[in-house]
């Protein structure tokens, strides 16, 4: 017993010793973190690709670069607010899904900069942030704090469907889609418009899973399209869309990826990927970072597009010999169209 | 530990305290192993440090850091409440998941019906719904062991994805809210949301609300003093005999209102509470951080954790239940009614665990709606700790809240140390092997085992039957 409170009492003036020196000086440097959504860090998608961005220009700029993985989504106002109870300057949030929470902390700290991937809060169509009657929520709205980094997915997704048509030979090809929201209705939407430019007679399928995080379920979904005649899978749906990839890749057939080049991230199907429509989300938040760093950051909406580089066609890589010329030719002039502003992906807000 | 004297006197004083050792001890131990880990695999003992600090520093004194700590401890408490019944049942409810997701289902359906609903009436009403989900999805699990004699641990696995499922078919289709471009359903109306205790000045201005308190404070004033008057009663009866021969009935120690003491002492609790409340919460009230997210879920677990132990301990209904799960053929002999306890025990835990749910749409959700995604993981580390705190609702609000609180800090302890946050997992499972090998501490610690610091059986209840 009093080697037992012995052992007790050192605990004690241990935990108080560690307590005294809890107290510890930051080191001026900018301090930025990132809150994933629930994907996690390492989900071979956009919470990766932007921590690499986030990493990139953590080193090129000196800053203090941290990130909190959300484990549900009660969790995202509480891991914004641990990076504003430790004074972060900047942070970021990755995804349409921590739009609210982002908003409610950016109200909270208005002195610090945050940026959100994938979410507008303009047009805000009945959102709480803030009402439909105000002209810009960024502005009016008190968001004067927040950067949306947002991508035309569907610029992208016209260009996958014209190479998906152009390397399909049953004319059908599909999407497994995840949730219904808008960065994904954006890729399908513009994946089924580049087909049908591409091939009047185009069929185009697609099933939106709401989840992103379920392999399983996307393969079913790619299977019972395989069977309905499709041949160039789309996984535009994260983990879930990766699902739609496996079934091509062990049907055969051709698979298109998403947000990333996933024959990097998802080497298991690189057989089959003809090539990815990839968001450069690391680049947007590289170039987001860098313009904080500068101090020339602006709250509102910037937007990634074909004529900024900021989305665009992964390499062919394998397929490389199996697109045809003709194919490569339709995809420089749709890109061209896409640029001049002649061809309309057919999305509409 | 040598003289004899000195361990008389130690287990005379700590006597009350001797069943908490085991498990202190078990998450001591687990701390310095966690430590040891951290060292290793960081090659710095400095990191040790700032990992714990951060840790403590973010479950309990960071800004709103107690807060975020017994938000995170309620929809334990609840789900390890139902396991717990489970346990004692015999029953292995390993589906609180799965009821957890239908009774936020259901809350979000019942809080949007209605609305313009009174909080007194459309909160209760929202509550008993999720608990109703809950105890249904749940009572089929149990109806089909009671008659069929299917596994629990089966059935309830697979209605986990049943639920997920539905759950997920209810918030992208009939429940979804036709305005937001997220995939969620539309809010609950204000007056079903569970307050804020930010909030509750403001919510007792309106004198319906401050009525609904005031019935709490009532019953609250009901219970105690019947518990003070059964105390005093007892202490009676226990004089000597000579006393007591043929006029037990008039023992009872005087009381001003008599034989009606406990509804008086309800009655003026609850008219001071309906006048006075809403008066001194103006005045003066502690929760100003208009940020705080801690809401009135906490009061609710702890009254669920005593309503568990009255029934368990206290009823007809609990003893029966407890019966079932220590030997069914002997309850069956004695008389009881198998089929009728294991549903009532299952839908007990299910209601329990829809509750969880509930809350965490009803007071969490920043939307306060059922966004897809609703993924949590509480469920099955709630049967962590309803094994770690032997069944006990007593030792389930602690152990919940040790978990809670562990879940909240690692976020910073990461942020502050660089050591993932899923070193967490590591400490949690360790405790859970500590106090299930308790032979492993006393050899540790060298305690005598025949002193038997803690009855550890917590797999008495589903390993008896099957």
């Amino acid at each position: 017993m009093r080697k037992l409170h012995v052992s007790l009492s050192a605990l004690v003036v241990a935990a108080t010793l560690l307590a005294a020196c809890a107290g510890g000086g930051s080191s001026g440097k900018l301090k930025v973190g990132l809150v994933t959504d629930t994907g996690g860090v390492n989900d071979k998608s956009f919470n990766q690709s932007a921590w690499e961005g986030v990493q990139k220009a953590a080193k090129e700029f000196n800053f203090d670069a941290k990130f909190i993985e959300s484990k549900q989504p009660t969790d995202y106002e509480k891991n914004i607010d641990q990076f504003a109870t430790e004074k972060y300057d900047v942070i970021l949030t990755v995804g349409f899904l921590m739009g609210d929470a982002t908003a409610a902390k950016a109200l909270q700290y208005p002195n610090i900069k945050f940026a959100i991937i994938d979410n507008a809060y303009f047009p805000t169509k009945g959102a709480k942030v803030c009402d439909d009657t105000k002209k810009d929520c960024y502005s009016d709205g008190g968001l004067k704090n927040v950067t949306s980094l947002m991508f035309q997915e569907d610029q992208v997704g016209f260009l996958a469907g014209v190479v998906a048509a152009g390397v399909s030979k049953t004319g059908t090809v599909c999407t497994v889609a995840g949730m219904e929201i808008p960065p994904v209705v954006r890729y399908v939407t513009g994946y089924e418009s580049g087909a049908k430019w591409m091939n009047p007679n185009a069929k185009t399928l697609h099933v939106y899973i709401p989840s992103f995080v379920d392999p399983t379920k996307g393969k079913e979904v790619g299977n019972s399209m395989i069977d309905q005649g499709c041949d160039v899978v789309f996984g535009a749906g994260g983990n879930t869309g990766n699902g739609g990839l496996l079934a091509a890749k062990e049907k055969g057939l051709a698979a298109i990826g998403v947000d990333v080049d996933q024959y990097n991230t998802y080497p298991e199907v690189k057989d089959a990927l003809v090539t990815s429509a990839m968001k450069n989300v690391d680049v947007a938040v590289y170039e987001y970072l860098k313009s904080v760093n500068s101090k020339t950051e602006k709250a509102g909406i910037v937007t990634a597009n074909i004529n900024n580089n900021g989305i665009g066609l992964a390499p062919y890589h394998d397929w490389n010999s199996k697109v045809s010329d003709a194919v490569k030719a339709k995809v420089k002039e749709a890109t061209d169209g896409l640029i001049k502003g002649t061809i309309q992906t057919g999305y509409k807000p | 530990m040598k003289t004899a004297s000195g361990t008389n006197r130690v287990r005379l004083n700590w006597s009350f305290l001797s069943p908490l050792l085991l498990p202190f001890l078990a998450l001591v131990t687990a701390l310095l192993v966690g430590a040891l880990v951290i060292w290793v695999t960081s090659g710095n003992l400095l990191t040790v440090f700032d990992a714990y600090v951060g840790l403590v520093r973010g479950a309990l004194f960071k800004e709103r850091g107690l807060s975020e700590s017994f938000i995170a401890a309620v929809p334990y408490v609840f789900l390890s409440l139902a396991v717990a019944v489970g346990f004692k049942a015999g029953l292995f409810n390993i589906g609180v998941e799965g009821q957890f997701y239908i009774g936020a289902i259901s809350a979000v359906w019942m809080g949007q019906l209605l609305p313009g609903l009174p909080a007194i009436i459309h909160l209760p009403l929202t509550l008993l719904a999720g608990a109703a989900g809950g105890a249904v999805w749940a009572a089929i699990p149990g109806y089909l062991k009671a008659r069929t004699g299917a596994h629990e641990v089966i059935t309830t696995i697979m209605l986990n994805y049943v639920s997920f499922r539905f759950t997920e078919l209810m918030v992208s289709g009939p429940l979804k809210d036709p305005v937001s471009t997220a995939v969620q359903t539309a809010p609950v109306a204000h007056a079903a949301e569970v307050w804020l205790f930010y909030d509750i000045p403001a919510r007792l201005q309106d004198p319906l609300n401050a009525l609904a308190v005031a019935l709490c404070a009532a019953f609250i004033g009901f219970v105690v003093a019947r518990a003070l008057r059964r105390r005093r009663e007892r202490k009676a009866r226990n004089a000597p005999m000579v006393l007591t021969v043929g006029r037990a009935n008039t023992r009872r120690a005087p009381t001003v209102f008599g034989r009606h003491s406990s509804l008086s002492a309800a009655l003026i609790t609850g008219i001071l509470t309906f006048i006075f409340l809403p008066l001194l919460t103006r005045l003066w009230w502690p929760f100003t951080d208009r940020y705080d997210r801690l809401h009135i879920g906490v009061l609710f677990a702890v009254a669920a954790a005593i309503g568990v132990w009255w029934l368990l301990w206290k009823t007809t209904i609990g003893f029966e239940l407890r019966t079932v799960g220590a030997n069914a053929n002997a309850a069956r002999y004695a008389g009881m009614n198998i089929t009728r306890n294991i549903v009532l025990a299952m839908a007990i835990s299910g209601g329990l665990a829809g509750i969880a749910g509930t809350i965490e749409v009803l007071g969490v959700s920043i939307c306060r709606c059922l966004p897809l995604f609703f993924s949590s993981g509480y469920g099955f580390d709630s049967i962590a700790i309803s094994l770690l705190a032997n069944n006990n609702p007593f030792g389930i609000l602690g152990v919940s809240f040790l978990f809670g609180a562990m879940r909240n800090g690692a976020d910073l302890m990461e942020l502050s140390s660089g050591v993932s946050k899923y070193i967490i997992s590591l400490i949690q499972a360790l405790i859970l092997l500590f106090v299930s090998a308790p032979p492993i501490i006393r050899w540790l610690f060298r305690i005598r085992s025949e002193r038997k610091l803690i009855d550890v059986s917590v797999t008495g209840g589903w390993g008896g039957k099957a």
